[in-house]
């Protein structure tokens, strides 16, 4: 080996890394120190899925009630028009038997 | 369970300052560098995988580190040099020659790509000339024909500014 091999040696020492490199990589890939303080995003975002999930129920169910109070009121709906065209029908029939009895009355006068 | 060693922090803190002196010495250029150290990280996290043992993730290191490198130093070549200053070069070590090193390491910067890659991979890292040759995908021969006119060149730039008293011994 000769006097340039060592003084390269010597000009190549390796240098340390600039200060924050390692945090700024990990901060990157969201990794390591962060890692340690992102517990809070986990819990808040679990807390969010459950809200969302309980409001989607929530919303489910109010939408169902509707649903069957709708088909509900339809039934009554139409079970009250029913009604009305039968009472209809029988008033309909008294009257013509009442006109009917009128005139046989009055024929035998 | 994942073997200790393959925690990606503890390889980050272990071999940060292996991949930036790698990439420093060859790009010239501390952001440069900087910047070749993360892409090398961020690429180690994404094979962090594949990784086999201690002494692949060095080996891989490495090997990533001169290839980004040699590619930041080209496509610095291409652009203006003013920012390229040497003054971006490490200061010099405390002991020994402070003037010779400062002066050598401006010599490597000028040396061609892969004749500087050689030179630190073989001085910086202690390689022998098989392990550069892996590392490079280049033929021993070549690694070696790189070292010798790597050498003579440093050796005769030196002569000329500095003297003879650094001449081989």
């Amino acid at each position: 080996m000769d006097d340039l091999e060592q003084s390269l040696r010597a000009a190549l020492a390796r240098v340390p890394a600039p200060a924050g490199l390692a945090e700024r990589i990990l901060a990157l890939i969201g990794a390591g120190p962060m890692r340690k303080t992102r517990w809070w995003r986990t819990t808040a975002l679990r807390w969010a899925l459950a809200a969302a999930l309980l409001a989607a129920m929530a919303a489910g169910g109010v939408i169902a009630y509707q649903r069957q109070q709708r088909a509900r009121g339809e039934r009554a709906r139409r079970q009250v028009m029913l009604a009305l065209r039968i009472t209809g029908a029988r008033l309909h029939a008294v009257q013509a038997q009442i006109v009917r009895l009128d005139g046989t009355r009055g024929e035998s006068r | 369970m994942r073997e200790p060693w393959r925690d990606f922090e503890t390889l980050l803190r272990e071999h940060q300052s292996m991949v930036f002196s790698i990439a420093l010495r060859i790009t010239g250029d501390r952001p440069a560098a900087e910047e070749v150290a993360q892409d090398v990280f961020l690429g180690l996290y994404r094979h962090l995988g594949d990784i086999e043992s201690p002494e692949h993730a060095t080996a891989w290191l490495r090997k990533v580190a001169v290839q980004r490198a040699i590619d930041a130093a080209r496509h610095a070549s291409r652009l203006p040099r003013a920012d390229m200053e040497a003054n971006d070069l490490p200061d010099t070590p405390g002991n020994g020659d402070a003037l010779l090193a400062r002066h050598l390491e401006r010599l490597i910067a000028e040396l061609p790509e892969q004749m500087r890659a050689v030179i630190v991979l073989r001085y910086q890292e202690e390689l022998m000339p098989s392990e550069i040759a892996r590392i490079l995908a280049m033929p021993v021969a070549t690694v070696k024909s790189n070292l010798q006119r790597g050498l003579q060149l440093l050796r005769q730039q030196t002569e000329r500014t500095l003297g003879k008293t650094h001449g081989r011994s």
